[in-house]
């Protein structure tokens, strides 16, 4: 009876320490100035949260990412939107990506963290 | 017997006509006249193609915008059934060179037309020049007979473009409402709102009347881009009792209603350029030219202080005070009295 209540305890335990973790997560995170900034900037031109426009959806990239190095992946994608690196089409044809126009790294890093946290996605995309 | 011929050639006759009128009624389809089924199917068609038109532009350019593009579709604009309103393309060019960004640079060559002002342009690239922008909208809209004088009109020679004052994407173009269209005038002409908060004053701040009712903003031949040829013409369209015609008039009053009055506001009602006397002293400078004077000062310069005789100081008549000349003189905008001849009545 008594190693019942110790299993329950722990698992109560160990569900508020994940909750909390991920609250936090959540927390750092700031969506709305993230997505500000994406419209200012005129990302969601080619890429919306969760439909595939001539860019793939965030929703998707962050699946595309998920099981990925997170810091490894952040520093990739800001060089990805701050070098002007060559980005392909849905018709084959290249563009330079858009460079974003704000130099803060910290304002960046929470652009591509907010990309990053969205669920729901899927890789390979698939429309 | 003629009575039967007579009747039965009469009964040719009015056969011969009903199988004329069938015969024609038959033919009425070839004649080209589309029916309302075959209207609604080209409406339907010119509608799929400015639509698909439209998502060449609408692929990237959606609700993720700063400004909301989108919403034209809740004006006039965007009502596809009426094959006469226009797809993107149509006021902003077809726009290759952005569309396909064959460069393959960062930032796309800007389309062919682009609307704004530059002090109130917030896109990604500068405005076109006002005439490129002018002429996008004309091309429709210049056939209106309110727009023929845009041209040399005050607005176009000051470099101004249709963008400066609407809105043509948002449901809400504030130019056209009533209840805020003086906002949109007052951004510019800033003597005219503050004379509008003056005590005298058309109903401008209170939504009855607005810059449109006198001016027209695209053009006209008048005057100060008035709506009619002349100052007075444009007033008597609302104050029509003081046109005429009078048997007694008063000139300045068909020559021009801004010799006396301001027409944006004043602190002296009605809307007067001066208080009186001092406003009529401007043109009748002379002695007063009664016979039974309106006070025993009332010699001399009119409204002057004169009462010399009883006191070395000068002291107005009662006579002058509140309405002063149109203490008397009521009818000031004409009499048809024919006993009015100096518009007492």
């Amino acid at each position: 009876m008594k190693v019942k209540i110790r299993v329950n305890a722990l698992i109560s335990v160990v569900a508020t320490v994940f909750g909390l973790s991920l609250s936090a997560s959540a927390l750092a995170v700031d969506a709305d100035a993230a997505l500000s900034l994406a419209r200012q900037n005129g990302c969601l031109k080619c890429h919306a949260v969760d439909k595939h426009k001539d860019g793939p959806a965030y929703r998707d990239v962050a699946a595309k990412y998920k099981d990925k190095d997170h810091a490894e992946t952040v520093k990739k994608l800001i060089n990805h939107i701050t070098s002007g690196e060559k980005a392909k089409f849905p018709d084959g044809h290249e563009e330079e990506h858009k460079i974003i126009k704000v130099k803060d790294v910290a304002q960046q890093t929470n652009l591509i963290e907010w990309v990053l946290s969205l669920p729901g996605g899927v890789w390979p995309e698939k429309d | 017997m003629k009575l039967i011929r007579k009747m039965v050639s009469l009964g040719v006759l009015i056969c011969g006509l009903c199988s004329v009128s069938w015969t024609l009624a038959a033919d009425l389809p070839d004649l080209g006249e589309p029916t309302q089924s075959q209207a609604k199917a080209s409406a339907s068609i010119s509608a799929a193609e400015s639509l698909k038109k439209d998502a060449v532009c609408t692929k990237c350019h959606d609700s993720s915008e700063m400004k909301p593009v989108l919403s034209i579709y809740q004006t006039k604009h965007g009502v596809k059934g009426d094959p006469r309103t226009p797809s993107c393309q149509s006021c902003h060019g077809a726009s290759e060179n952005h569309v396909k960004n064959a460069d393959g640079k960062a930032t796309r060559n800007k389309p062919d037309v682009v609307f704004g002002t530059k002090r109130g342009s917030s896109g990604a690239y500068p405005p076109s020049e006002a005439k490129v922008q002018s002429t996008a909208c004309l091309s429709c809209h210049g056939k209106d007979v309110n727009r023929t004088h845009w041209e040399g009109g005050a607005h176009q020679t000051n470099d101004m473009t249709c963008a400066s004052c609407h809105e043509v994407h948002t449901a809400h173009d504030k130019v056209r409402d009533k209840q805020t269209q003086p906002e949109v005038c007052f951004v510019c002409h800033k003597e005219q709102r503050a004379q509008s908060k003056k005590i005298s004053h058309h109903a401008i701040g209170e939504g009855k009347v607005v810059c449109s009712d006198c001016h027209n903003p695209h053009g006209s031949a008048g005057p100060k881009m008035l709506k009619k040829n002349t100052v007075t013409e444009t007033c008597y369209t609302c104050h029509a009792e003081k046109r005429g015609p009078f048997l007694w008039e008063h000139q300045p009053v068909t020559e021009d209603c801004t010799n006396c009055h301001t027409p944006h506001g004043s602190n002296i009602t009605p809307l007067l350029k001066s208080r009186a006397p001092f406003l009529c002293d401007d043109c009748h400078d002379g002695p007063h030219n009664s016979q039974a004077p309106v006070a025993g000062n009332a010699g001399g310069i009119q409204g002057g202080l004169t009462n010399a005789t009883t006191s070395k100081l000068a002291n107005p008549s009662t006579s002058y005070a509140g309405r002063a000349c149109l203490n008397c003189h009521v009818m000031v905008h004409g009499s048809n009295s024919p006993s009015g001849a100096f518009l007492h009545r």
